[in-house]
Order: structure tokens, then sequence, then C-alpha cells
């Protein structure tokens, strides 16, 4: 089950001639960054950037943090590129990289997004209504997967909601494949019990 | 609740849950492309500290700029009272110079050189200002390693902080060593001052001196500021 978009689907999103170059031979791109050349760092960037930012949003909620988060994941790979040994997906590796920073970063700046804001700017921004569910019923959901132990929901989304397998994300996490699997049991079915005083005539129209 | 009804749920979810805007990128590089350049330690704090320093104090607002020419003003004080005192600083000991009247090698940092007044006043100032941070960093690894917390350190770190920034854009952070060693020091002056100011921090205050304290070690700032500072230099009045 994923909603997301899938994972290494739009390295060429873009459009970008980098891009493209780095589908066609992203190891000699890395070989190039490693000397320091600005075009193959640019190019790295820009075929990682969106789904890097994407992924930093996603487990943080807001917009300056995952920047940072961002920022920060691009600036340390660039300067790990020789630990980078090829073995995985550059992707694999940077997307590794990006959930490292970004859960220090949650933990550190303690600016979990909350509920209570997205509720606020509900207020002042209606925002759009898709497939019918009622708002304070996705408040509710939001709620619990925001309530769900860090390394679960972290499993969670990656899986449930950005499409990662789960080899990458044991990968990211430097975790078993059997761990990453018994973590989004576990937070699905936590997300089943704190849903389920929510009516079912409740939850759509 | 059906596991259908949950599979719709979640599929909501994947939709409206921390759904993230366009992606910032010109913005983002930006950012990255400025802390790359031989920082290897560039953090997010290097990020949002290198941000801050394009903006100097004396670019900013008005109200800013007349508190910075007031620190100006007391910090030039300081340096002349700091040229009178190196005419007869031990410091500038006989070995900075050649005996044969050519000149001598390259100082290091912390050392003055004969006949270079003015930026000798710079190098003193830098190495008593060292001194001074090295005590406070001094102090909070080992607030650090007790798990404790003196909530003087803010203010002394604000105050470092500020003569810090006036000594980068002095001579003084011409020479690289001592200049990378002074934005260095800036970054960990501007957590712990950041540290000082939220009181709302003092729930996970242990934490977050703790990550300040390791921030210390990565660098070696210690290491590094004694390094710099010349064997047996002390504090005017210490």
């Amino acid at each position: 089950m994923s909603h997301g978009r899938k994972p290494n689907a739009d390295h060429s999103r873009d459009g970008s001639l980098n891009g493209l170059a780095i589908r066609i031979d992203e190891g000699e791109t890395v070989r190039l960054a490693r000397k320091g050349d600005e075009r193959a760092l640019r190019g790295l960037y820009d075929a990682h950037a969106d789904r890097v930012y994407r992924l930093a949003y996603r487990m943080c909620g807001d917009d300056e943090l995952a920047r940072e988060a961002t920022q920060a994941a691009f600036v340390r790979a660039f300067q790990r590129l020789d630990q980078f040994r090829g073995d995985a997906a550059f992707s694999t590796w940077m997307h590794r990289i990006t959930t490292s920073v970004t859960l220090n970063e949650i933990r550190k700046k303690k600016r979990h997004a909350t509920r209570e804001r997205d509720l606020d700017e509900g207020v002042s921004q209606p925002a759009p209504q898709p497939s019918g569910l009622d708002p304070d019923t996705r408040v509710r959901l939001h709620a619990a997967v925001d309530g769900l132990p860090e390394i679960y929901r972290v499993v969670f989304l990656l899986h449930d909601l950005e499409g990662y397998k789960h080899e990458e994300i044991a990968e990211m996490l430097d975790v078993a494949v059997g761990t990453s699997k018994a973590r989004l049991s576990r937070a699905r079915k936590r997300l089943r019990d704190a849903l389920k005083d929510i009516r079912e005539d409740y939850l759509y129209d | 609740m059906t596991d259908d009804r949950l599979e719709e749920a979640l599929k909501e979810l994947g939709e409206t849950y921390n759904r993230p805007p366009e992606t910032p990128r010109h913005e983002m590089w930006a950012g990255i492309r400025d802390a790359l350049p031989g920082d290897t330690h560039a953090s997010v704090t290097s990020i949002e500290a290198a941000r801050k320093r394009k903006g100097r104090w004396w670019r900013r607002g008005p109200g800013v700029q007349w508190t910075g020419l007031a620190v100006a003003a007391a910090a030039l004080l300081v340096l002349g009272i700091g040229i009178g005192r190196v005419s007869v600083n031990p410091l500038a000991g006989p070995e900075t110079a050649a005996s044969d009247g050519t000149l001598a090698a390259p100082a290091a940092p912390g050392e003055l050189v004969p006949g270079a007044g003015r930026d000798n006043a710079f190098r003193y100032a830098a190495v008593e200002h060292l001194l001074r941070s090295e005590s406070l960093l001094t102090m909070v690894r080992t607030d650090a390693r007790a798990g404790r917390y003196d909530a003087a350190l803010g203010g002394w770190a604000r105050d470092l902080l500020m003569r810090t920034r006036l000594l980068m854009d002095s001579p003084a952070a011409e020479d690289p060593a001592l200049g990378e060693l002074l934005e260095d020091l800036e970054l960990i002056l501007v957590q712990l001052a950041r540290f000082g100011e939220d009181p709302s921090q003092t729930d996970r205050g242990q934490e977050e001196l703790d990550l300040i304290a390791r921030g210390m070690e990565e660098q070696e700032m210690l290491l590094r500021i004694r390094a710099v500072v010349p064997a047996g230099a002390g504090l005017v009045g210490a």
C-alpha cells in the first residue's frame, strides 16, 4: 500500500540536461563531484533536490525546517562523497542522510508541526477537501499519525505515504528489512486503535 | 473501522499529510553553495550563520547601526589600550624577528610582529578575546559533562559574540587561520547565546548543552584556540 509518488521515478522531472546526464551516468557525476566540480555538484542537487525536500517535508511538516534539513543533507553528502562507495544507489544514500538529518533537526529544534497549526491555517485559508473527508476527521487522522512513536511514524511515512520499499527503508534507517516490516505493522495497528473511536458514518458523507 | 476504511483514510493522508509545497530549489542551492567551500564541518547551524553573516551589523537597521557604532567605539578604545600594552608586552618575544634585520618568517596567528603596531593591536585583541572565549568554552564543556547548566553562560556568550564579530571585520581576521577560527567560534557562540535567550529550553537544557558541547568537540575548538594563543599569554589583569 502506498499513496505517494514512487521514489526514483522523477529524476528528470525538471527536464534539465543535468538530470538526464545523471540518469545516464550518475557514477561519473559523483566522481566529478568528488573533485569539487561545481557543475557535477549542481547536477546531483538538481536530480535529487525535489525528492529530498519532499522527504524532509513529509517528516517535519514545516517548510523552514525542511529547507534547512535539505540544505544540511546536501552539504553533508557533498562533504562525504568519498564515503559513497556506490554499493547502493546514490538516491538511497542521499535519502538515508536526509532521514538522519531531518530527524536530528526535529529533535533538536522542537519544531515538529502540530495539527493545531493546521487547524489555524484551515480557518484562514480553507484548503481543498479531497474525496469528501470531513476536515475534523482529517485533523484527527493527522494527529493520530503525529502521535505515533517516531520509529513507527517514519517507517509509515516512508512506506505508506512515500512509496519506498522495505529494502530501501531498511537501508535508509540502518535496520533489518524485517524490522521495517514489523514497525509498519505496528504503526498501522496503532493507527487503527487510535481511529477506532471515529464512527464510520463520521468518516465519510 | 474496517481495513477498507483505514485504507481509504490512509489514502487521504497520502494526499494531505504534510503535503510538500513547491521545492524552493534556487534558494536552497544558494545556501548549500555558501556552506560548501573549505568547511568540512558545515551544518544547518553553519548555513544559518552564513546567511546571517551576509548581513553584518553595520548593514542592518538604523537602531542596530547606532548600537554597532557605539560598540565599535568601545572596541577602538579597548584596542587603544591594547596598543599601549603591546609596547611592553612580553608576548612580543625576540624569536619573531630575524636577527639580521631581514624580514622574519610569517608570524603565527596569535604572535606579535615587531614594527607592525596596528596589526599587533588587533592580534593582541584577538588573543585576549580567544583567552576569554576559551574560558567560556571550558566552562560549557565542564557543565555539559557534569550535567548542569549555568544560566549566566548565555549573557557571557552574547558579549563574546559581539566582540567576535567585531574582530571578524577587523584586520585580525585577514590571517586565514585566525579568521577561520573566529568564524567557527562565532557559530558556537551563536548557539550558546540563543540557548541562553530561550527560557523554554530549560526542560531540555542539558540536551541542548550536550549538542553544543559535542559541536565544540567535533570542531576541536579548545585545541585550536590553544594552538593560536601563544604559550604564556594570559588575560591582562587576570
